[in-house]
């Protein structure tokens, strides 16, 4: 009982902490951890962007300080530029937003540019992914779903439960798909096993699917009009959905980032939201597939 | 949230970062569909929209005129020093003609050995490849000439048949 009541306290003085510190100033020490965390990927441009992350997290100082954030765009425009042809799209969403983080503190208005930029950047982001699914037939017919579900393992569950696959299946299907990869020079083609709900259901789930990215894209670029937060705890959804099945904690925790900070400053619950699921993020490291077919 | 800006900072405030995101969408969007970009790469819009599984398929010609199987890869060669580390990575997601001309020419007149893989189907199957710790053997093979194309995944839903198709030109390189 003390022991709850201790953790209540010490929840209770995080939320105080949270909502007393400037907007502005959370935004960019959440943008640095996640920097920290999830920035590069070549070794020594990592660990100097670590470093001067670091050293911008240790005084309010320097978190807004105008030329470390030019160093920091610098440093990822550079990088990214040199491998544009393979990094992931987080990595792009990260680069956009560093760059609205320097002009943000170069400006006087700095949580209106972040709150600005954020809704933007999270209603092209959608809009244009929104685009390609629908100009791509293979999305458009559900033969991309339809493929995802008997070769992904990480959509073990659909496959079982929307396509009623086996289990003995769903793994020959894994087998058939690794053998035509591991040595596709002596192997012409190879069949996968599939079956007709399967099919249903991966052309219900691609318009389900386009249908939501499209919606949530649309209403944040027209998010300005509307008063209620209705379509946050749709983008908030899903987050929680997508990252449950394709853990990429990076893209997870910078849609928490950009949502952060689109929310009004008089709004500390749906600030408190975004803040708790960039903590429950990490639970999708779990794997839920096994934990529940094994 | 109203941004009360001046003339000089209202575009670079509110429509630089968007105008840089339009760009590098129409540029990703140009480059997957005229050209040969993965669509999941370069911009990251097209991720999850169709199937990009891509490969490399390599066969060396012996004296003989027997075709034979080859794995890929470059650590080793004598022309690994001027190729990018991430050659073989861009060569897959981007692929041009003139690289992978690069790199049957870089295959070229190298010493390949034979592998012996087994897949867990009990398949065997029989590669040549390149490694260092087969660089000293006296078992080696030197191909006449090297061919390459990169390959595609391609899954047809009406028969669940999975299958490759070529991306490119096929590209040859001779040892002379």
């Amino acid at each position: 009982m003390r022991l709850v009541k201790n953790i209540d306290k010490i929840l209770n003085q995080l939320k105080e902490e949270l909502l007393n510190t400037p907007r502005e100033m959370l935004i960019l020490r959440l943008t640095l951890i996640f920097l920290i965390l999830h920035g590069l990927s070549s070794l020594t441009s990592q660990i100097s962007l670590r470093v001067i992350c670091m050293l911008m997290l240790m005084s309010n100082k320097l978190t807004v300080s105008r030329y470390l954030w030019i160093v920091i765009s610098i440093i990822i425009v550079s990088v990214h530029g040199l491998y544009w042809y393979s990094i992931d799209n987080h990595m792009y969403l990260m680069t956009y937003w560093c760059l609205v983080c320097t002009i943000a503190v170069w400006n006087k208005k700095v949580f209106d540019i972040l709150y600005h930029n954020a809704r933007i950047l999270i209603g092209l982001t959608f809009c244009f992914a929104t685009f390609w699914k629908m100009w791509s037939l293979q999305y458009f017919d559900g033969t991309f779903l339809n493929f995802t579900f008997l070769t992904d393992n990480r959509m073990k569950l659909f496959s079982f439960y929307g396509g009623g696959l086996d289990l003995s299946i769903i793994h020959q299907n894994y087998e058939n798909y690794g053998l035509f990869l591991s040595h596709p020079n002596i192997e012409k083609f190879q069949y996968l096993i599939s079956t007709e709900r399967l099919r249903v259901f991966s052309i219900v789930f691609s318009y389900l699917t386009l249908l939501i990215e499209g919606f949530i894209g649309v209403m944040f670029l027209l998010k300005k009009s509307f008063k209620n937060h209705f379509i946050d705890y749709i983008f908030i959804s899903f987050i929680v959905f997508t990252y449950i099945f394709f853990p990429v904690i990076g893209f997870g925790f910078i849609l928490c980032i950009l949502g952060i900070s689109q929310v009004n400053k008089n709004n500390n619950n749906l600030f408190l939201v975004y803040i708790t699921l960039i903590i429950l993020l990490q639970i999708t490291l779990i794997p839920f597939d096994k934990l529940i077919l094994g | 949230m109203n941004l009360n800006l001046n003339k000089k900072t209202w575009f670079e405030i509110k429509f630089l970062v968007p105008l840089i995101v339009v760009i590098i969408f129409v540029i990703q969007f140009l480059l997957a569909n005229v050209s040969t970009l993965s669509p999941w790469k370069g911009g990251g819009f097209g991720m999850f929209s169709s199937i990009s599984e891509r490969m490399i398929k390599g066969v060396g010609i012996t004296i003989d005129g027997d075709t034979l199987d080859l794995s890929i890869n470059i650590k080793n060669t004598n022309c690994s020093k001027n190729l990018p580390v991430d050659f073989i990575d861009k060569l897959i997601l981007y692929p041009k003609n003139k690289d992978l001309k690069k790199l049957a020419e870089c295959l070229s007149c190298e010493r390949f050995v034979k592998i012996n893989a087994q897949h867990p189907k009990k398949l065997n199957y029989t590669k040549y490849a390149l490694s260092k710790k087969y660089i000293n053997t006296e078992d080696y093979i030197v191909f006449k000439e090297i061919i390459l194309e990169v390959r595609e995944l391609v899954y047809e839903r009406e028969t669940n048949k999975v299958y490759s198709k070529k991306i490119n030109s096929t590209v040859k390189a001779l040892c002379d």
